[in-house]
C-alpha cells in the first residue's frame, strides 16, 4: 500500500530522473559538438565531469531500482518488462568503461602522459559503449504521453515497443560493429596507413630538421630531447587552454619524446557519434510525432469510440471511416458497428424504454461520502 | 414538512448543478434526474434515509418528495421559457396562408400557452415535449430550414409543391415551431395527469391515421383560432410515414427534428475519429427509418446537410 507521502516522493524522484535523462542527452550532444567546434578544454572538462556525475547518478538509480525489485522478488520482471535492461546498459558499463576512465585520465593531469596511450585504447571501446546513453531516450517516452493523439494506453505501449526495438537494434548494431571491426581481418584502412606513415616519419627523425617533420606531420605538437624542447607548434598557454589529457598521445622513439595531437581522430569519431545521435533522435521523433498519431487515428481511436458505444447507453456517435483505410480490419469492424450495432441499440432502447443518465454516483460523491 | 421540502429541493438543485448536465434544457435535466434516481435507488437510499435528509422514510416516499420538487423546479423554468418563446418570439402570421387571414395572434398564443401547460402535466406528453422543446431551444428548425431552402431539393419540393406551403421561409420556420409544440398534444386526448400508464405509452406506437383524425378534431376544439393544417401537422407527426404516405411534409420534418432533439447535447465533446453528432444521428435514423416511420428521402437530405455543415 503506497501512502500519499510515498507517492509524492516517488513522483518527485521520477520527475528528477526524467529531467536528468533530458539533461544527459543534451550533455552527450554537446560533448560531441564541443570536440567538433574546437571548444576550450575547460568547457569540455565541465561536460566530461557532468557526464561522469550523470553516469554515477544513473548507476545509483539502477542499483536502487534493481535491489528494490529484487527485494520484492521482481528482479526479472524489472529487467525484462519494465525497461530495467535499459537502466542497466545505460548506467553501469558507462560508468566503468566510459566516464570513469575519462575522469581518471582528466585527474591524472597533463604531466603524467605515459599511461595515456593505454587509456586511449580503453576510450576506443568506451566510445562504442557511449552510444548506450542514447538508450535513455527510451526512458523519456512516457513524457510524450501528454502529446496529442497518444492518450490511449494501447497506443503508448505499441509506439513505445516499436521505438524501443528500432533504437535498440540501431544502438546494438553500432555497438557490435565498433567492437568487432578491429578484430576482423581486412586491408589497412586510412587510419592504419596514416599511423604507419607517422611512425616511419618519427623513426627517421635525427634531430636536425624538426620544422620539416612538423610540416609533414600536422598532428605533431612537441618534440623533446632530454627534457629540452626542440620544437613546439603552439605556445604553452594554448596547450593549457585547448588540450586535455585525452587529446594527445606521447611516443618515445630513440632519445626523442614526441607529443601528437589526437584531435583529428577524436573529431572524426565525434562527428560519427553525432550523426548516430541525430539519427536515433530523428527515429524516435518520427515514431512519436508521425507513427504515434497514425496509430492512434487508425487503431485506438476507432476502438475507443466503439468501446464507448458498447459501454454507454447514451453514446451513439458513429466511427468515421476513411476511404483509404476502409478495408482495414478495424474499419471493417467499425462499419459493422455503424451499420448493425448502433441502429439495433437505438431500436432496443426505444423498445425497452431503457433508462440512461449522464449523472453518475461518482459525480455526487460529496453527498454520499459521509454515509459510507 | 417544510423542512422535508427544503431538503428535497436542496438535494435536487445540487444534482441539477452537476457539470454533467450543463447546457441541457430543463426537461432534459428532469429526464436525466428521473433516470438517475431510478437507476441508483439502492445506492442513494442509505444517504437519503439518514438523519441529514429523511430519516426513517421509505424509498417510495423519498422518491415522491424528490420528484415533486423536481417537477416544480422544471415547471418554473419551463413556464418561463414558454411564456417568453410563445409570447415574444413566435410569429403566427403563417396562419394567414393556411386560410385564416383575420385570426388574432394573441388568441392563438394564449391557446397554445394553455395547451403546452396542459401537455406538460401529462406523463407521456411531458416526455414527448422534451424533443419538441429541445428542438426549439436549440433552434434546430431554424438552421435546417435555412439549409433546406438553399439546397432546393426533395424537402423544399415536398413543402412547396406537394403540401403547397407557398409562404416565406421565416413563416415556414414558425409553422414548424408550432407543429413541434403541437406534436405532444396527442397525449392530451387520453391524458390523465402526470401518470405514465402503460396504456398511454402503447398508444404512441400504435397511432393510426383514423385516431389522428379524431385527435385533430379534439385539438381543434381546444385551439379554435388555429388553422387545421397546423394542428394536423403536429398530430400526424406521430404517424409512421411507412403506414401513411399522406403525412404532410411539415409533420415528417417535425418528427425528425423532435426525435433528433430528444437527446441532443449542444457543445458535446466529439471524440477524435467519430462522426459528428447530427450526422451520426441521421445515419442511424436512415437504417431505422422503417422502425420509426421516418421519411427516408428527408433523412438523406438532412444527413447531407449535417455532413456538409459539420453538424
Amino acid at each position: 500500500m503506497v501512502t500519499v507521502e510515498q507517492g509524492r516522493i516517488r513522483s518527485f524522484f521520477e520527475g528528477l530522473v526524467v529531467l536528468a535523462i533530458i539533461l544527459v542527452l543534451i550533455q552527450t550532444f554537446l560533448e560531441d559538438v564541443a570536440l567538433i567546434g574546437g571548444w576550450s578544454w575547460e568547457v569540455r572538462k565541465v561536460l566530461l565531469i557532468s557526464g561522469f556525475i550523470f553516469d554515477l547518478f544513473f548507476t545509483f538509480e539502477f542499483l536502487i531500482r534493481f535491489f528494490s525489485a529484487a527485494f520484492r522478488r521482481e528482479a526479472g520482471e524489472y529487467l525484462l518488462h519494465r525497461k530495467g535492461w535499459i537502466d542497466l546498459f545505460a548506467s553501469v558499463p558507462l560508468l566503468l568503461f566510459n566516464s570513469g576512465p575519462l575522469m581518471a585520465a582528466v585527474f591524472l593531469g597533463g604531466g603524467t602522459l605515459s599511461g595515456l596511450g593505454g587509456v586511449f585504447n580503453v576510450l576506443k571501446v568506451a566510445k562504442a559503449i557511449r552510444v548506450a546513453r542514447i538508450l535513455r531516450l527510451l526512458r523519456v517516452l512516457k513524457v510524450f504521453k501528454k502529446i496529442k493523439y497518444t492518450g490511449s494506453a494501447m497506443a503508448q505501449r505499441h509506439v513505445a515497443l516499436i521505438t524501443s526495438l528500432a533504437v535498440t537494434v540501431t544502438v546494438a548494431t553500432l555497438f557490435l560493429c565498433t567492437l568487432i571491426q578491429p578484430l576482423l581481418p581486412s586491408t589497412p584502412g586510412r587510419a592504419e596507413v596514416l599511423e604507419t606513415t607517422e611512425t616511419r616519419l618519427l623513426e627517421r627523425f635525427d634531430g636536425t630538421d624538426s620544422r620539416q617533420l612538423a610540416e609533414a606531420l600536422p598532428t605533431l605538437l612537441i618534440i623533446k630531447e632530454d627534457q629540452q624542447t626542440l620544437y613546439s607548434r603552439y605556445e604553452n598557454s594554448y596547450y593549457r587552454s585547448m588540450f586535455g589529457p585525452t587529446d594527445y598521445q606521447h611516443r618515445r622513439i630513440g632519445n626523442y619524446d614526441f607529443f601528437l595531437s589526437l584531435k583529428p581522430e577524436l573529431v572524426d569519431r565525434a562527428a560519427q557519434s553525432l550523426a548516430f545521435f541525430v539519427l536515433i533522435v530523428l527515429l524516435v521523433l518520427v515514431f512519436l510525432l508521425y507513427y504515434s498519431p497514425h496509430f492512434a487515428l487508425t487503431i485506438s481511436d476507432p476502438v475507443h469510440i466503439m468501446r464507448r458505444g458498447f459501454a454507454e447507453s447514451g453514446y451513439k456517435l458513429e466511427v468515421e471511416i476513411p476511404t483509404r483505410y476502409r478495408n482495414d480490419d478495424i474499419y471493417r469492424l467499425a462499419a459493422l458497428y455503424n451499420r448493425e450495432y448502433l441502429p439495433l441499440k437505438e431500436r432496443m432502447k426505444h423498445q425497452e424504454d431503457r433508462l440512461h443518465s449522464d449523472l453518475s454516483l461518482d459525480t455526487i460523491g460529496d453527498i454520499l461520502v459521509d454515509e459510507e | 414538512m417544510s423542512s422535508e421540502k427544503e431538503k428535497a429541493e436542496g438535494f435536487i438543485r445540487h444534482l441539477l448543478e452537476n457539470p454533467a448536465l450543463r447546457n441541457q434544457t430543463p426537461l432534459q435535466k428532469e429526464e436525466q434526474l428521473l433516470a438517475f434516481l431510478e437507476l441508483n435507488a439502492r445506492a442513494l437510499y442509505p444517504t437519503l434515509s439518514s438523519n441529514r435528509f429523511f430519516p426513517g422514510t421509505s424509498w417510495a416516499h423519498i422518491r415522491s418528495i424528490l420528484i415533486t420538487e423536481l417537477f416544480k423546479i422544471t415547471d418554473f423554468a419551463l413556464k418561463g421559457y414558454m411564456n417568453r418563446f410563445i409570447v415574444e418570439q413566435l410569429d403566427m402570421s403563417f396562419a394567414a396562408f393556411l386560410g385564416m387571414p383575420r385570426v388574432s395572434q394573441e388568441e392563438m398564443k394564449i391557446e397554445l400557452l394553455k395547451l403546452t401547460g396542459q401537455v406538460a402535466h401529462t406523463g407521456e406528453g411531458r416526455r414527448a415535449l422534451t424533443g419538441s422543446f429541445n428542438a426549439l431551444a436549440y433552434r434546430l428548425s431554424e438552421k435546417y430550414i435555412e439549409q433546406i431552402y438553399q439546397t432546393r431539393n426533395y424537402i423544399r419540393f415536398e413543402l412547396e409543391k406537394v403540401q403547397r406551403l407557398r409562404m416565406s421561409k421565416e413563416e415556414l420556420k414558425h409553422m414548424l415551431k408550432v407543429s413541434l409544440l403541437l406534436r405532444p398534444a396527442v397525449y392530451l386526448v387520453s391524458g390523465d395527469g402526470r401518470e405514465t400508464s402503460s396504456s398511454v405509452r402503447r398508444q404512441r406506437g400504435n397511432f393510426q391515421p383514423s385516431v389522428a383524425d379524431k385527435v385533430t378534431q379534439g385539438l381543434a376544439e381546444r385551439l379554435p383560432h388555429f388553422p387545421e393544417a397546423a394542428i394536423r401537422s403536429g398530430v400526424e407527426s406521430n404517424i409512421s410515414f411507412i403506414d401513411n404516405s399522406r403525412v404532410p411534409a411539415t409533420g415528417r420534418l417535425t418528427l425528425l427534428l423532435s426525435s433528433l432533439a430528444h437527446e441532443y447535447k449542444p457543445n458535446m465533446q466529439i471524440d477524435r475519429g467519430a462522426v459528428s453528432p447530427e450526422k451520426s444521428w441521421f445515419s442511424i435514423a436512415r437504417k431505422n427509418y422503417r422502425y420509426f416511420g421516418y421519411d427516408i428521402k428527408m433523412i438523406d437530405e438532412l444527413f447531407k446537410i449535417a455532413a456538409e455543415q459539420g453538424w
